[in-house]
């Protein structure tokens, strides 16, 4: 009967396109929560006789659920009840934890939240939920794990390695209604905020107080503070105050069982276990409220730009600004593709023959914050910058930040398609860097612009391209791999924020050695994370993630 | 005492399955030491392995002593933040890795976690992992050097550490500790202070504080590492239970302390 059901899988895998499943079912049972499928007009038929065939065959008393739309079929074997048809089951079943209108079904919303903003790799969600509550999130991820239905956590959807694309399918619990900030002490210097959050309200709520939340991803306005945990996020001023994981002093999380744990609190404490959390793209469970740490606005800040003719000259100042002895709070780079684009949506003036543009930024304490601006901006001008030009005012530093961070979104004006990389190398290697992802670019017939975090090492080149030249999105891929390459050469990272997700899991290989992989994935099972919790991210559990690998490149096409 | 030089060596030990504690360089007390377990030196593991002034990093054996290690970075006007003059503890003398498994807090300054980048460890396995890079920033893989830290020895033996330095003229001077609250990097604490930080014995005795002991009414203590830390439930117990049986599941590893 085995053979007999192959021979089926084969014929089906032709007719429907898609991933052929392992022959021996005893076998498929154990290892697969879900799979997905491109069908033909039978193909539902098909896959309700299959599963009667594994009911009277194997023994298996599984659910069979089908999510029939224009184009595609979706199968999710469950362990618990009969055959039932997915969309109105599995829309009801949530309905019934939840409310109805936090549950959304439909073409357009499987769409929509088949990808973040890594939209190379794409596979579309069986239902999306909107829970309000911890608790709400917990009846959604224990239905889940009763039914064995894989799930992906989702913030704002602004991720940029496929962190919340629903890999295997199944259900995106969705963070967007814990919008609410719970408690807070100023004199302790803490915030209780549901995960759902933008990053940005955090510090304009406590901003009349006289603090903020220090991490600022250039998504801040709409990432979320559960997606910042989830991928312990920078962002520009995180060179002095640290990444997200040196200001979470706790969360309350739902594990993959339904559990709700709370790790850490308003003073601290676990740090070992809020070190695995923080940062581990939603594999561990699903964060629904933090404890953040709030930073005190300081009491004077110096902005300052400083312009170079050459873009080696800028990125030798870094170097010099690293060793100077003074610890900006922030050290951008934009190079000249960038600020044409920025000139032409904010305004940005700067003299012509401009190659490279450095923004620096100091704080501190009265008087010491300008005076350590101008110990750099000294450093500058012995490196030939053409202009320097101090914000005078706080209007002319938003006015500047507000270049640096919608600069990604400017680079839209010189190509239809962007796409942003990440990697990290030590920025005394940035001069030689710079001229690397030039030289890789220019090979592969591609734009690039940088916008970074120089005073990391933090580089973001962003290529820029038609995606409907032919070869185009091929030498895009090839030029990423190859600046990769050449940040690990400089004993670098793969990635200094953006996170693995699914985009760099198989450069994590690069990095660590197979033995050390292992035990990174093992840290799942410190927290009991089964494999439907966020599938196929960072360090893959699932069986079958390699297979559904092949879809999610061609769902993107 | 056995001060294992090799990796082979310390794997060699390891798979032994004989229990152990691991002592560091001897140097220091060994006030939570308790058990009669052999214990063993980091001694072996000296060294400074990789140093990039101009990139803010050092990467170092477990064994060596901060001295060295503080020494050797003054020369180009950095530091470890958190290791300040002021007798703290007495950790001259002391090692890196004693350091960071012991991951005392530090009024003021944050814990030694912020300024941890990379880690290599040696799991009761045998195994060599790999965490963290030589850079300021990455986010390739689980935070392992960061869990490690406050871990005692319990989970592993950390071989190497790569630490981020900070310009020592950016430290402010001892006389504003008051004031460093209000600064800049330092607000990495919280604020008031109002509740103290300390160390507290398995029992819940207190070793050490850096102030007049008040506990607060909702039972929270501050000490260092995981176990000793924070409001205990049953969860996270359950949770660093699991941590061990995957890290140590022979249970090699001693309840540690590493001076």
């Amino acid at each position: 009967m085995i053979s007999a059901i192959g021979e089926e899988e084969e014929e089906l895998g032709e007719r429907g396109n898609g991933i052929a499943f392992e022959k021996d079912f005893s076998d498929r049972l154990t290892k697969f929560t879900g799979a997905g499928f491109t069908g033909g007009e039978n193909f539902v038929t098909i896959f309700k006789e299959l599963c009667s065939e594994m009911r009277d065959e194997c023994g298996f008393t599984g659910s069979f659920w089908t999510f029939e739309g224009d184009e595609h079929a979706l199968m999710l074997l469950g362990y618990n009840g009969g055959v039932v048809d997915a969309t109105s089951q599995l829309e009801n079943s949530l309905a019934e934890l939840v409310g109805r209108e936090s549950v959304l079904t439909g073409d357009a919303v499987r769409r929509v939240y088949s990808s973040d903003a890594y939209t190379v790799e794409k596979f579309p969600p069986l239902a999306v939920v909107l829970p309000k509550t911890t608790e709400d999130v917990a009846k959604i991820i224990r239905w889940c794990a009763e039914n064995k239905v894989p799930f992906t956590p989702r913030g704002a959807g602004t991720g940029l390695s496929g962190g919340a694309m629903p890999a295997l399918g199944g259900v995106v619990v969705s963070t967007k209604k814990l919008t609410q900030i719970l408690d807070y002490s100023f004199e302790d210097g803490w915030l209780l905020t549901q995960s759902g959050v933008a990053n940005l309200k955090i510090s304009q709520f406590t901003q009349p107080f006289g603090y903020h939340f220090a991490p600022d991803p250039s998504s801040q306005s709409v990432s979320t503070i559960g997606g910042n945990i989830a991928m312990n996020s920078g962002g520009p001023h995180t060179l002095k105050y640290g990444v997200t994981a040196q200001h979470v002093l706790g969360v309350r999380m739902v594990c993959s069982s339904g559990e709700i744990v709370t790790i850490g609190g308003p003073c601290g404490g676990d740090e070992d276990l809020l070190s695995l959390v923080v940062g581990s793209e939603g594999t561990l469970g699903l964060v629904t409220e933090a404890w953040v740490r709030l930073t005190s606005n300081p009491a004077e800040v110096g902005t300052a730009t400083l312009c170079f003719a050459s873009v080696g000259e800028a990125s030798q100042c870094v170097g010099a600004m690293v060793r100077s002895g003074v610890m900006p709070a922030a050290l951008e780079m934009m190079d000249h593709f960038v600020l044409s684009a920025v000139r032409a949506s904010f305004d940005l003036e700067y003299p012509d023959g401009t190659a490279a543009m450095l923004l620096v930024e100091t704080d501190g304490a009265v008087g010491v914050a300008l005076e350590e601006l101008e110990l750099l901006l000294e450093i500058g001008r012995q490196h030939g910058a053409i202009e320097v030009r101090v914000a005078a005012n706080p209007f002319e530093r938003l006015k500047l930040w507000t270049a640096r961070k919608k600069g990604v979104g400017a680079l839209g004006r010189l190509a239809p398609t962007v796409v942003t990389h990440d990697g990290v190398i030590p920025p005394s290697k940035l001069p030689e860097m710079l001229d690397a992802v030039y030289a890789i670019a220019s090979n592969e017939g591609l734009g690039v612009a940088n916008i970074f975090h120089a005073g990391d090492g933090n580089l973001h080149p962003i290529f820029y391209f038609d995606e409907r030249a032919e070869g185009a999105i091929e030498a895009v891929v090839r030029a990423g791999e190859q600046i990769i390459e050449k940040c690990l050469e400089f004993g670098g990272s793969v990635t200094g924020e953006h996170g693995i997700g699914v985009e760099k899991v198989d450069l994590l290989t690069r990095m660590f050695s197979a033995e050390s992989l292992r035990v990174h994935g093992q840290m799942r099972g410190v927290f009991e994370a089964g494999e439907g919790c966020n599938p196929c991210k960072m360090i893959p559990n699932a069986k079958g993630c390699i297979e559904h690998k092949m879809r999610w490149r061609g769902a993107a096409t | 005492m056995i001060a294992p030089r090799t990796l082979d060596e310390w794997r060699d030990l390891v798979l032994t399955g004989e229990r152990f504690g691991i002592r560091g360089a001897g140097t220091g007390e060994s006030w939570l030491a308790e058990s009669d377990s052999p214990k063993v030196s980091t001694s072996g593991l000296s060294g400074v392995l990789e140093y990039r002034p101009d990139d803010l990093i050092a990467r170092v054996g477990a064994g060596l002593e901060l001295s060295e290690l503080l020494e050797t970075v003054a020369r180009d006007g950095l530091c470890l933040p958190i290791l300040r003059d002021r007798g703290w503890l007495g950790y001259p003398g002391r090692t890196v890795g004693g350091l960071v498994g012991l991951g005392l807090p530090h009024f003021g300054q944050g814990s030694v976690r912020d300024w941890v980048v990379g880690m290599r460890f040696m799991s009761g396995n045998g195994e060599i992992i790999d965490s963290g890079a030589n850079v300021v920033k990455s986010v390739a893989g689980f935070d392992l050097h960061r869990m490690m830290v406050g871990s005692r020895g319990e989970l592993g033996v950390i071989l190497e550490v790569a630490l981020r330095l900070y310009p020592l003229k950016m430290m402010p001077s001892g006389e504003n500790l008051p004031v460093i609250a209000d600064g800049c990097w330092v607000n990495r604490v919280p604020q008031s202070f109002k509740y103290p930080e300390g160390v507290r014995s398995p029992n819940g005795e207190w070793l050490w504080s850096d102030k007049q002991i008040t506990l607060p009414p909702s039972g929270w203590s501050i000490g260092p590492g995981g176990q000793f830390m924070g409001v205990k439930n049953e969860s996270t117990e359950r949770f660093r239970g699991n941590l061990k049986n995957i890290l140590d599941p022979k249970g090699v590893f001693d309840k540690g302390w590493i001076a």
